[in-house]
């Protein structure tokens, strides 16, 4: 099924990373978000 | 963000890392596919979860429109965020399987194209809620849209198996080797958990922001 690749480590690392890296922003943003401030300057 | 929230969520963030490195280190390689198969560990999973939680999307908004309850507006608002996110998520995750297996990062293949329909669908009813000042408006709108926007999840489910379609049909659950099934559903569990966890979190949010809104 490996088409055009002999390696595939790089391929898996990269859908791994994507995963944690999506993931891990979300979270980021909703902890932002949750903040009083709201994560907006003005209010600060 | 309450403690608890925190607590849990660090939880679910921990569980989700368990799941990973179980994917990348428990399963054996597939004979076709080789260690490409450990993609599958954290794209099946992330498929089921943004499949989901569009669903809760839809029940939320058959709720908003039945009973007014605002409590189904936060509901919609957040499953429809976190859903978007999955969904972004999961053809990412398919491209990068895609290239090393059929050679390309894209393709119109049925099953891409209903994927992108769902996702560009809900997204769409996104970018409505930003831009409709009025609350109530704006949850009746954003309402009828997903009941419509629904019908995309079904059918991205469900085309594999009636179309000919170049993405791999489901694999029976007992046709797969045991110790690649665990992983799997090690996966499945953990991200449904943080996926539970960030509706949560963000129902929450969506509970303050109509506060804020309707403060000002």
């Amino acid at each position: 099924m490996m088409g055009v690749v002999t390696d595939p480590w790089p391929y898996v690392w990269a859908a791994y990373g994507a995963t944690t890296l999506a993931l891990g922003a979300y979270l980021v943003s909703l902890w932002v978000r949750s903040q009083p401030s709201g994560g907006t300057s003005e209010e600060r | 963000m309450t403690r608890n929230l925190l607590i849990t969520g660090a939880l679910a963030v921990l569980l989700q890392v368990g799941g990973m490195v179980a994917g990348l280190t428990l399963s054996p390689p597939e004979q076709h596919m080789s260690d490409l198969v450990r993609i599958m560990f954290v794209h099946v999973p992330v498929a089921w979860a943004a499949m989901a939680t569009f669903t809760v999307t839809l029940v939320a908004a058959i709720g908003w429109l039945s009973t007014r309850r605002w409590g189904w507006d936060h509901l919609l608002d957040a499953s429809l965020e976190v859903g978007v996110v999955l969904g972004v998520l999961l053809s990412v995750q398919g491209s990068v399987w895609g290239y090393p297996t059929w050679g390309t990062w894209w393709t119109w293949d049925p099953r891409l194209t209903s994927v992108a329909v769902m996702v560009l669908s809900f997204l769409g009813i996104l970018a409505l809620r930003a831009f409709v000042d009025d609350p109530d408006k704006r949850a009746s709108w954003s309402a009828a849209a997903s009941i419509l926007a629904w019908g995309s999840v079904p059918f991205t489910y469900f085309c594999v198996k009636v179309m000919n379609s170049l993405h791999q049909k489901q694999t029976p659950w007992g046709a797969m080797a045991p110790e690649m099934l665990r992983v799997l559903l090690l996966n499945t569990g953990t991200v449904t958990i943080l996926t539970l966890w960030m509706l949560v979190a963000r129902y929450r949010l969506a509970r303050v922001e109509l506060q804020r809104e309707l403060d000002t």
